[in-house]
């Protein structure tokens, strides 16, 4: 047990100051002021204690930076393998390098990279621990798909379909049409396959697509409707552009990368035209699947506050709302009793003032870093 | 153009104080208080807004990398490890969207290099980040020699099964490179000495005079280990150095620090793997800077937009720089590793009229913004005032 004692909390819609968070079992198990327990306390006198910020999608971690082109990330041997699982790739060694806790994020979305159309499932892992079961937040959050000219060109140049944008749209119509003859079929074979797509035809998980253009966009969309799927679109670059259609379809969005490969800069992506859809979809603040590193979502964070965005607002689209776009509000994202103890406790409010930094990072309960004695994970 | 009531941090080493900047015929004539307007000088009213030297960022790709669209590849020439002789002005379009994004992140000077594929990789120069010919932005070329260490080079020509397929192969074909062109530089001045025929015009080899004759540096893209092959070949043939990127500089301060080079910093926000994909973090510069090395902070754009450079300083601040300090290291500092110190990098009488505008420090408040970006006492950027 540990008790977090007289810190600022930013609490859902509020901030308390001198609050106290008595953390048990890994969990949230009480918050108030003035708590008086018989356990070990961290004095967070002055400081910001934040819900850990969320790190919605990356291949960090089964990226094998040792060995790179044999990565774990990006199964390209057909285009469709809904079966795959990061659970058996992600590298509990590879993230705990990261250090994520030295800018306040305390769990990732892991997901397989962008080169097949259906990659594989994804979930959403704590920054600490030393297995998959360990860092587990939730197994599957997710199917994660690829809707963009990445796939086109890894089967295209082997002339393979797809080729083009026509043949990755028929070809996912194609998976889910076989599935749902597969779920009505009485006495179907097992196929790993087809149970991970059923899952996404009940509506158990979404589909979480890598989109760029209108173009994908719209495909994707149309696909969803036809199919009743749920969908999240991942760095919709021109979702701008498409934002009305998103508004009517209601699936969530999460972010591009502000700084990567200078792209949104090529797409001239309005920014604020895709915030304008935050309250009406799900929408959290995205970061580079690829290569980026711990920084790099605060540092998209800072953007959006210099674009004159809210500090506190800001703060939401890197915690509760990524939660909330990957279907686990009801486990991480804010300081709530009975959610994951997962805090970064700052001397100062970062979205405010850049002198502000991690003094401690609690995951799961755990102090993973504290400044004060230095690294304890 | 008289810039009034602005809130002046020249990078001199004075303290911040309110002031007005004059600037007439591109450069700055007057600094100071209380200044007064020549008839039909056009004024802005500075009030609340703190006024800054024009950012530098010393390691740029803007206009001649598109990673996007591959075609627009201009920047890395690899069909060869040692080609001193390509320029990056040849390969740098200004309208490329990216370039023309460089003015609303502050900066207004930029130092744009070939990439890092080759050995030696071609010759980067020093421009201004706003204007149609990039002949009349460039305001040094060239300002540098590159040359690139570890896996950039190796990864090219190693799958090839051409040299260099090792760092051993990339410091003996750096080294050999040089050792060449030194021979030519010998023979040439041998034979102006004694009247006789210079040595037969060597494109390459020409390229490289002016970093063995100390008038450009050599710009070497390297991490880790890689800095002591650089400081060692770099002495060797008597050359300024400058060190790019320089990830985990940590282990080698005393080193760096001896061999009077220029760090060019960055960038970090890259996730951490083994050997070189190791140690890029902040803190480094915060040693440096405390160890009197000049450091710069730069961006790489666009591999990251240039906004990133700005952020980038914010993180060194969190990392215990100052915020005074933390703003050297993307103005004088870095004008000092290009060369360009005389016309950029701090607000003096003399120097460029290249200013830009905050709403505070930005460097220290996260919501800061640009209101104004000048150059040579042009608006080049500008937005709106916001309640």
């Amino acid at each position: 047990m540990l008790l977090i004692k007289n810190g600022n909390l930013h609490l859902p819609g509020q901030v308390v100051r001198k609050g106290d968070i008595l953390i048990k079992d890994r969990r949230i198990l009480k918050i108030g002021e003035g708590l008086k327990e018989d356990v070990p306390v961290w004095d967070a006198e002055g400081k910001e204690v934040f819900p850990g910020f969320i790190l919605p999608v990356t291949s960090v971690g089964l990226t094998d930076y040792a060995n790179l082109r044999q990565g774990d990330s990006n199964e390209i041997s057909s285009p469709c393998n809904p079966r795959l699982h990061v659970r058996y790739a992600l590298d509990w060694r590879e993230v705990e390098r990261q250090k994520y806790w030295k800018s306040g994020i305390t769990s990732i979305g892991a997901a397989p990279a962008g080169g097949a159309l259906l990659a594989g499932q994804m979930g959403v892992y704590h920054v600490a621990g030393r297995s998959t079961a360990q860092m587990c937040v939730c197994d599957t959050a997710a199917l994660k798909g690829n809707f963009t000219a990445e796939v086109k060109k890894t089967f295209g140049e082997k002339n393979v379909a797809p080729m083009t944008r026509m043949g990755m749209a028929s070809c996912l119509q194609e998976k889910f049409r076989a599935t749902k003859e597969w779920m009505e079929k009485k006495d179907a074979e097992p196929d790993s396959n087809h149970e991970v797509l059923a899952r996404v035809l009940k509506r158990e998980i979404p589909l979480l697509m890598n989109v760029t253009t209108v173009a994908d966009i719209s495909a994707v969309l149309d696909l969803a409707e036809e199919f009743g799927l749920r969908v999240i679109l991942n760095a919709p670059y021109q979702g701008d552009v498409a934002a009305d259609m998103i508004e009517k379809s209601r699936a969530s969005v999460i972010l591009m990368d502000l700084f990567d490969m200078g792209a949104r800069i090529w797409y001239g992506t309005d920014v604020d035209r895709l915030l304008s859809l935050k309250g009406k979809v799900p929408l959290c603040m995205g970061c580079s699947a690829g290569g980026v590193g711990r920084e790099n979502l605060l540092w998209n964070a800072c953007r959006l506050v210099q674009m004159g965005y809210k500090a506190e607002d800001v703060l939401d689209l890197m915690t509760v709302r990524t939660a909330e776009v990957l279907g686990v509000d009801h486990l991480i994202g804010s300081i709530k009793e009975g959610l994951f103890a997962d805090l970064a406790i700052y001397n100062g409010n970062p979205l405010e003032s850049f002198s502000a930094d991690v003094d401690a990072a609690i995951v799961a309960g755990n102090i993973v870093y504290d400044k004060r004695g230095e690294a304890v994970c | 153009m008289l810039i009034q009531n602005a809130k002046i941090l020249d990078m001199t080493g004075n303290p911040p104080y309110i002031g007005d900047i004059q600037i007439k015929d591109g450069k700055i004539v007057g600094i100071g208080t209380g200044l007064s307007s020549f008839s039909g000088e056009e004024v802005i009213d500075a009030d609340g807004l703190w006024a800054l030297p024009g950012f530098v960022d010393a390691h740029t790709h803007q206009g001649g990398f598109d990673m996007i669209d591959q075609n627009g590849m201009d920047l890395n020439e690899m069909t060869d490890p040692i080609t001193p002789q390509v320029r990056a002005i040849d390969g740098c379009n200004p309208f490329d969207k990216n370039f023309q994004s460089v003015p609303a992140a502050g900066v207004t000077t930029l130092c744009v290099t070939p990439g890092s594929g080759n050995v030696i990789c071609g010759q980067a120069f020093a421009a201004k980040s706003y204007g149609k010919d990039i002949h009349e932005m460039a305001i040094k070329n060239p300002c540098a020699l590159k040359a690139a260490l570890g896996m950039n080079p190796k990864g090219v020509y190693g799958p090839k099964g051409k040299s260099p397929m090792t760092r051993m192969g990339i410091a003996a074909e750096l080294d050999q490179a040089l050792a060449k062109a030194d021979e030519y530089r010998k023979k040439k001045e041998k034979a102006a000495l004694e009247g006789n025929d210079p040595p037969a015009y060597h494109e390459k080899w020409e390229a490289v005079l002016p970093a063995l004759e100390g008038e450009i540096p050599l710009k070497i893209h390297c991490e880790q280990f890689d800095m002591l092959t650089a400081i060692e070949i770099a002495k060797k043939y008597g050359c300024h150095l400058t060190i790019e990127h320089a990830w985990a500089a940590k282990d080698y301060l005393k080193e760096l620090a001896e061999s009077g080079a220029d760090i060019n910093y960055g960038p970090v926000g890259v996730p951490t793997g083994y050997g070189e994909l190791t140690g890029a973090d902040l803190k480094d510069v915060a040693l440096l800077d405390e160890l009197g090395v000049n450091v710069s902070i730069i961006s790489d754009s666009p591999i990251f937009s240039e906004d990133i450079l700005l952020i980038q300083a914010g993180e060194a601040v969190r990392n215990g720089v100052s915020p005074e300090r933390a703003l050297r290291m993307i103005t004088i500092n870095p004008a000092k590793a290009l060369g360009v110190e005389d016309r950029v990098g701090s607000l003096e009488v003399g120097k460029d009229g290249d200013v830009v505008l905050y709403t505070a420090l930005p460097v220290q408040e996260v919501s800061a913004r640009l209101r104004y970006t000048i150059i040579e006492g042009q608006v080049v950027f500008s937005s709106p005032e916001r309640s």
